[in-house]
Parts: structure tokens; sequence; C-alpha cells
């Protein structure tokens, strides 16, 4: 049981931190179609910039928090007006864009904080027990976050004025623009949210991991690993494939070894691929 | 014209004859290249920067003390250092390209898999290979006669250590995880042989890739197993402290033996209090020696960074091929490889010899006391528990 317990808890944490990113890649991906390959990069800025204002300016976590999700949102403007904006529509090009700006941002990173790697301090020290399974407070910290940014973001895509413009351009641009929605506004807005996702991801798990400039590998990797098995461009796709993979991590990592767990993601992947091309929750933003 | 041009080519012909002819002083001071091949970037880059910083600070306090003196020669040594990443291929191209294009005739090369892919260029090229690695015996074997490992392995470590942790820490049962590439697997090799050895029953082993960002769910399904200790195998750089930290947030009670040379700063930063009471293989609590004093005093001052002392295990190593090379008359790798194993220094850690024959079929193991050491949070200190010497026959 207490075993069953553990698996548990350690697939939501590991759905929590995919899904977010794959959100913020998914949203750009539905928008803009763009496959934005430096998503991954945007979850290592942001931990490493709460580690410059946590550790090194001696911020409170909270602030360097705030902090690293508003340099975030501010880089997405930046991204998206000075590279993506021109390429819309574009997706070969956007794609080698995105590749391109991966590989000098990690470049740059690895030039400034590379040589070893950094750690935010605890924030949440302690570990809770119960029946018979043990869980960081961190690790909750990591779950209640993540389902309430998950919860906010479809509120705001399904209740609010911003929300129902994404939806619209996601489904018909031109319609969008018919109607007097700004193209241009929608995807800053868009970018906007997407890295603050990320950067918010980022900020709530530093604690639990050693910051470098290689740390967006692998969110980057699953998250889009996720956006094909839930559907492109779905927010309940994203949900759902967020989940089996993080549970598939879970519980085959815990029966047999992670190499088994990556395998059976990719096998899953291909499955679906044959199955359902357009993934398990197609086009439900 | 031609007169001009016949003028020109007589006269480059006069000048060239005559710096050819002229003759050598004797005395002269010579450079000695050494080639370092080793991690700068990625999850092993502490412990590749601070082999590097190692052999900056050797190369510094050697040539202060006139070099390698040869003959009537005096060489300086001079670093080229690349970063392989802790990649194969990328290690392999170092290695060409420091064998073909700078020309060294020695060279150092951090990590155990790199060390296993360069060691064929070393050996067809007689570039004497001073591997700061683990990898057993795909690393140092006859085979590979001109590499030398210049860090004990867990196959002496082991050997060395666990007899009396099994006794001290009462353990029955193990269970190991390590890294999926050559050098975890050999790591777990050698630390299950020897724990079988001493009567302890192997209950799980699990392999993953290094960087793996989180180990919860192999650890749960170790912990699950309820081992008396669990071997860490060759988890190191940043991954080392994560793992450590994530098997006490699961609420692992049993022993956290850590058999790979780990950064102690860098485990420290990451896992912070959770590094209480975890195992250090190889790591020194206080100076071993006066000079290790020394050594790590200059590394703060030079570097205005706290010492690492992993920096240690590569200070000797170039004082090594120093003695070597006087000791043969010659710089030739060849030579120097020779009369290695008779060659014995007052190291950082001790005496310091060469051997391994009894294990490796060949004597290219770097020798020296090896402890065992442990961080008490409460003392916020590193604390010497054991420290055992290699068997004189090994």
């Amino acid at each position: 049981m207490a075993l069953w317990i553990q698996i548990g808890v350690n697939g939501v944490v590991i759905s929590c931190l995919y899904v977010l990113v794959a959100l913020g890649l998914n949203l750009i991906l539905g928008i803009m179609h763009i496959v934005n390959f430096a998503q991954g990069t945007v979850f290592m800025l942001a931990g490493l910039t709460l580690w410059l204002l946590n550790v090194w300016l001696g911020l409170h976590y909270v602030v360097a928090g705030l902090g690293a999700v508003l340099a975030m949102a501010g880089l997405g403007i930046l991204m998206e007006r000075l590279f993506f904006r021109r390429l819309r529509g574009q997706f070969l090009a956007s794609l080698v864009m995105s590749l391109g700006l991966l590989l000098a941002i990690e470049g740059l990173a690895w030039m400034n904080f590379g040589i070893i790697s950094q750690a935010v301090p605890p924030i949440f020290p302690g570990v809770v027990r119960f029946l018979g399974a043990s869980v960081s407070w961190e690790r909750l910290v990591v779950i209640a976050g993540g389902l309430v940014l998950i919860a906010a973001l479809l509120g705001l895509i399904r209740f609010t004025r911003l929300g129902r413009a994404i939806r619209a351009v996601e489904q018909d641009p031109e319609g969008a623009v018919l109607q007097g929605i700004d193209l241009d506004d929608v995807t800053r807005w868009v970018f906007i949210l997407s890295f603050a996702l990320t950067a918010l991801a980022a900020v709530l798990v530093a604690p639990m991991l050693a910051l470098d400039p290689n740390i967006g590998h692998t969110p980057l990797l699953k998250g889009l690993v996720i956006i094909v098995l839930g559907g492109m461009g779905s927010v309940t796709g994203t949900l759902l494939g967020g989940l089996v993979i993080g549970f598939t991590e879970s519980v085959v990592g815990t029966f047999w070894d992670p190499v088994a767990a990556s395998l059976m993601s990719a096998v899953f992947l291909m499955a679906i691929l044959i199955v359902r091309p357009a993934g398990l929750l197609p086009y439900r933003m | 014209m031609m007169r001009l041009i016949g003028s020109f080519v007589l006269l480059t012909v006069l000048v060239t004859a005559g710096v050819a002819g002229a003759p050598v002083p004797a005395g002269a001071q010579k450079t000695l290249l050494v080639g370092v091949n080793t991690p700068l970037s990625g999850p092993a880059a502490p412990t590749g920067r601070g082999c590097l910083r190692a052999l900056e600070l050797a190369t510094e306090d050697i040539n202060a003390a006139g070099g390698i003196k040869v003959g009537n020669d005096a060489y300086t040594i001079k670093l080229v250092a690349y970063d392989s990443k802790y990649d194969t291929r990328e290690a392999v191209s170092i290695a060409n390209k420091l064998v073909f294009n700078d020309r060294v005739r020695y060279m150092v090369t951090v990590g155990g898999t790199t060390t296993i892919a360069v060691n064929p260029i070393a050996t067809e090229n007689k570039v004497l290979n001073l591997a700061y690695a683990y990898g057993g015996k795909k690393a140092t074997n006859p085979n590979a006669p001109y590499t030398f490992r210049t860090i004990p392995e867990p196959a002496q470590a082991f050997s060395t250590l666990l007899p009396w942790i099994v006794k001290q820490y009462g353990i029955r049962t193990l269970a190991i995880t390590s890294t999926d590439d050559e050098t975890g697997l050999i790591q777990a090799e050698d630390g299950e042989r020897e724990a079988v050895k001493l009567g302890v029953t192997i209950v799980d082993k699990v392999f993953a890739p290094r960087g793996t960002a989180d180990f919860t769910p192999m650890l749960t399904k170790l912990i699950a197993k309820k081992p008396d200790a669990i071997d860490f195998g060759a988890w190191a750089g940043s991954d080392g402290p994560v793992i450590a930290k994530q098997a006490k947030e699961l609420g692992y009670k049993g022993a956290y033996l850590f058999s790979y040379g780990q950064s102690v700063p860098t485990f420290l930063k990451v896992a912070g209090d959770h590094a209480d009471g975890v195992l250090f293989f190889q790591i020194y609590a206080t100076d071993p020696t006066s000079l290790a004093g020394r050594v790590s005093k200059r590394y703060e001052q030079k570097y205005k960074e706290k010492f690492d002392p992993l920096v240690w295990r590569s200070y000797d190593v170039l004082w090594m091929v120093k003695r070597g090379a006087e000791l043969a008359g010659s710089i030739d790798p060849t030579a120097v490889r020779d009369v290695l194993r008779r060659v014995e220094i007052d190291g950082v850690f001790g005496r310091t010899r060469v051997g391994g024959k009894s294990f490796y079929g060949i004597d290219t193991q770097f020798l020296f006391p090896i402890a065992l050491s442990t961080w008490s949070a409460k003392d916020k200190r590193l604390v010497e528990l054991h420290r055992g010497t290699v068997p004189a026959a090994y």
C-alpha cells in the first residue's frame, strides 16, 4: 500500500512538472504553429535567475521567484517581437530559429554559469509521512502549485476575453482577425503566458534540483512527447499526455528501471501516432 | 635581376645553414607539453576542473623548483587543456588533436569511458596517458601499457574500506545504483564482488543515465527492498547530491555509500543537511599531510574558492612524471613508463607508488592510503572515520 502511495505521489509530481512545460510549448504551437525548442532554455534561465536573485542577491524565495517569472515573461515579449513574429506561419524557418536560440542561450549560460552546479536552498524543508509513504514538503508544494497553475490556465482560456481570443486564433486565425482580434496582441500574450508557465515550473522545482545549463533538456523532451501524445494545440490533451508519461515513468521506473520507463514512453508515443495520429484529445483548447 | 635573385637564394642558404649548425647551449631550458583531456562543462565539470587546477598548481611548483632535470637539460611543463564534456567522441577528437596537432607525448585524461576510448591512440603513438579514471581492467591492462591510473579505483577502495564499513555498520544486505555507462557498470561490479566476498547479499541493482533529474521511482524500488546500505556507484558531480537528497526525502535510514569520488563542496551546496551521515570514500576530513595543507592553501589563494579535496588527487601526477623522467634520464614516454613502477614519492596522501599487477596484470595503478569520511551536519564539518592502506603485494 505504502509503495503504491509513493508511486502515485511520484507520478503526480513528475506529471505536474512536465505538464507545466508542455502547456507552455503547446500554447505557442497551437497559436503560432512553432515548435519552440528554446522553451527548455526558458526553464533553465528561470532556475538560474531564481538562484541569482535568491542566493546571490539574498532576496526572499517568493520575491526571487516572482522576479524570475517576470524576467521570463519579458523574455517572451522580446523573443516574440524580435524573432518569431516575422516567421509566423513559416514552420521550418521558425523551427530553425528556435534551435538557434536554444544553442545560443545555452552557450551563453555555459560561459557564465556552467562550471559548477548551483542550488537554491530548500524553502519548505522536511517530509510528510503518511500510510508508510514519505513525501517532501517541496514535492507537495510542486503538486499544489502545479494544480493551481493548470486550473488557472484552464480558467483563463475558458472564461476570459483573452482566452476566447486565443481559442479563436487557434481555430481560425483569419476569422479571428475579421472579428476584430489583434493577432499580434494575442501572440504576444501567448508568449508571455507560455514563458511565465515554464518559469513557474522551474521556480517550483528548483529547490529540488541542481541547477546547470543542461537542466531544461529533460522537461523540453518530455514536453514535446506529451504534446504529440495528447494532441498538438490541445490543453486537455496535454494534461492527459502528462499524466500518462508521468505515471509511466513512476510505475515502470519503480518496478523496472528508468531506461525502461523512457522506452515505454516512446512505445506509447509510437502507438498513439499509429492509432490516433492527431493525439489522444486533439484540438480541444 | 637574376643576380639579385641569386644573391637572395645564397643568403637564405647561408643563414639557414648557420642556424642549423649553431650549437645548442648546454643546460638549455626546454618545454614539456602535457595535454589535458578533461570535462570542463556538464555534470562532471566539478571533477574535471578540480583535476585541471591540481595540475596547474603542480606545474607551477615543479617549474618553480627548476622543472624536470634530465641530463643537462631542464624542462618546464606547459599544460594544453581541452573540454571533453565527458563525451567519448569529444575525448577521442581531443586526444587526436593533442597527439597530432599539439605533438604532446604526455597527456592526462579524465573519465573512465573517455580513457577507454582514448587508450588506442595513446598506445599506438606511445603517449603516456595519465588517467584520472575508473573503468577497471578495461581502462588499465597489459594491452594499454602506456596508460596509468592515477586515482584509486573502487576495486582498491572497496577492498580497503568495505570490510571496516560492513563490520562497523552491521551490513548484511546492500542495494546498488549506478550510472548506466562503462564507468558505472564497472563500479557496481567492483562493489558487488567485494560485498559478496564479505558475505553481504545484494538485494537489487538499478542503473540510469547521467543527468537523470528525478531518481525517486528507482529509489522507491530500492528502498522497498529494505537494504542495510545503498552503494551509489558512479553517481557524481551534481547527480550525487541530488540522489542522496531524494533518498533522504523518501525516508531511507540505512548507510549511504558514495564509493565514487565526490566534489564535497558541490555535494554540500546541493544536498545541504541531507549530506549528514553520508559515507564518502577517498575523502579526507583534514589535511592528510603537510604538503596537502600547503596545496589547499595555495588553491584558495589562487582560485579564490573554497578548496575541494578532490583536487589533491591530481597534484602528485606530474611529480611522479618528474621523478620518473629524472630516474630514467629521459623524457621519452617509454623510458619513463618503464621506471614508474620503481618510483615512490611522498605525495599529498603520504607514500605514493605504482602497483596493481595482481589485479590488472600490469603495474600501472597509483597507490596511496585511502580515507573514509562522513559529513556531520551538526558540527558542519567532515569527519574522517577510517584510513586504510592497500596491501604491499597488490
